[in-house]
């Protein structure tokens, strides 16, 4: 461990890189502190870890998505507006930006970037991968969207396969609706769900059928 | 706590969120007990969220103002903590004394 600095971090700011043993002291002594004052509880601070990892992100779209699978009428609404198919599901959060699923199919596949900078459709995906922010990304997916796929992500598309690539704004947020994995006509929409990654909804994996567990 | 509250927050949160913070939100236990502390504090109304989030937007541009070519090293959430310390102490509702203090006490009980 480096030398433990004097004083607190917190100004100016430069003093790099703090060690990581006293950023775990600093957030232990916030969250005691706290906890002894009777202002926030630690069960209140697990229940908004638990939301975030869990109710806010891939799941939503996931859950989407295997709704989509099921029910043709609401896949037909979700192609028409995904903003308003969205709230059916009390999916909320979206203030300004207009969410549009794109569906594969056997001849066309698709897949979204952001070539300006990283628009996401995070009310359905969550926080976006790394990679996604990436220029390298964004500018090999537009100029060649089958070579990317298939370096990056090792995602081979038939060359009869259509790729259309969806360039979100701040506007616009694209989402890839995945087509449903033969041999899964018996399964639940929740294990359906439970199948549906985040990469299948940006558009840079396939759900290979029997890819997931039923929970 | 009602569910589209969490939620409300979310979307400003996500603007605020990762430049860089990797496929996993979080690294390291820390990571998640600050990011929720801070989300907590907003919840229950303690502190309001703009006011976190100028501290972290501010502690996240003088971080890239102090480290340029450094990019690789930054870590969105130990400038969420900082944001979240000062906010704390700026705020009243902790002293700088009162952490300096709870740090030590662990120290010298952990050895």
């Amino acid at each position: 461990m480096n030398m433990p600095y004097q004083g607190s971090p917190l100004e100016g700011g430069e003093q790099y890189p703090v060690p990581e043993a006293d950023l775990e002291a600093r957030v232990w002594a916030l969250e005691s502190l706290l906890a002894e004052k009777g202002l926030v509880s630690r069960d209140a601070i697990d229940r908004v870890v638990a939301s975030y990892e869990q109710d806010i992100g891939p799941m939503i779209g996931a859950k989407v998505v295997a709704r989509a699978w099921v029910d043709p009428a609401f896949r037909r609404r979700l192609l028409e507006d995904a903003t308003r198919a969205c709230a059916e599901l009390d999916i909320a959060g979206m203030q300004g930006e207009h969410m549009v699923a794109v569906p594969n199919s056997e001849g066309i596949h698709n897949v979204v970037c952001c070539s300006l900078c990283s628009c996401y459709p995070w009310p359905v995906l969550g926080l976006p991968p790394t990679w996604y922010k990436n220029p390298q990304y964004r500018a090999r997916l537009v100029a060649d969207p089958r070579k990317l796929l298939q370096e990056d992500f090792e995602l081979d598309l038939p060359n009869d396969v259509e790729i259309r690539v969806w360039d979100s704004s701040a506007e616009i947020r694209y989402f890839v609706l995945p087509q449903r994995p033969v041999g899964t006509e018996g399964l639940t929409e929740e294990e359906l769900a439970a199948l549906v990654t985040r990469d299948a909804m940006v558009g840079v994996a396939r759900i290979e059928p029997g890819a997931g567990s039923p929970r | 706590m009602e569910p589209g509250e969490l939620r409300s927050v979310d979307r400003r949160i996500a603007d605020v969120l990762p430049r860089r913070s990797g496929e996993l939100i979080f690294e390291a236990e820390w990571e998640k007990r600050g990011f929720g502390l801070g989300i907590a504090l907003v919840e229950q109304g303690l502190v309001p969220f703009d006011d976190l989030r100028w501290r972290v937007v501010s502690a996240i541009s003088l971080w890239e103002r102090a480290n340029v070519g450094q990019e690789e090293t930054f870590r969105f959430a130990e400038r969420w903590l900082i944001a979240l310390e000062k906010l704390l102490v700026d705020r009243g509702i902790v002293s700088r004394e009162e952490i300096e203090q709870k740090i030590a006490e662990r120290r010298a009980r952990d050895g």
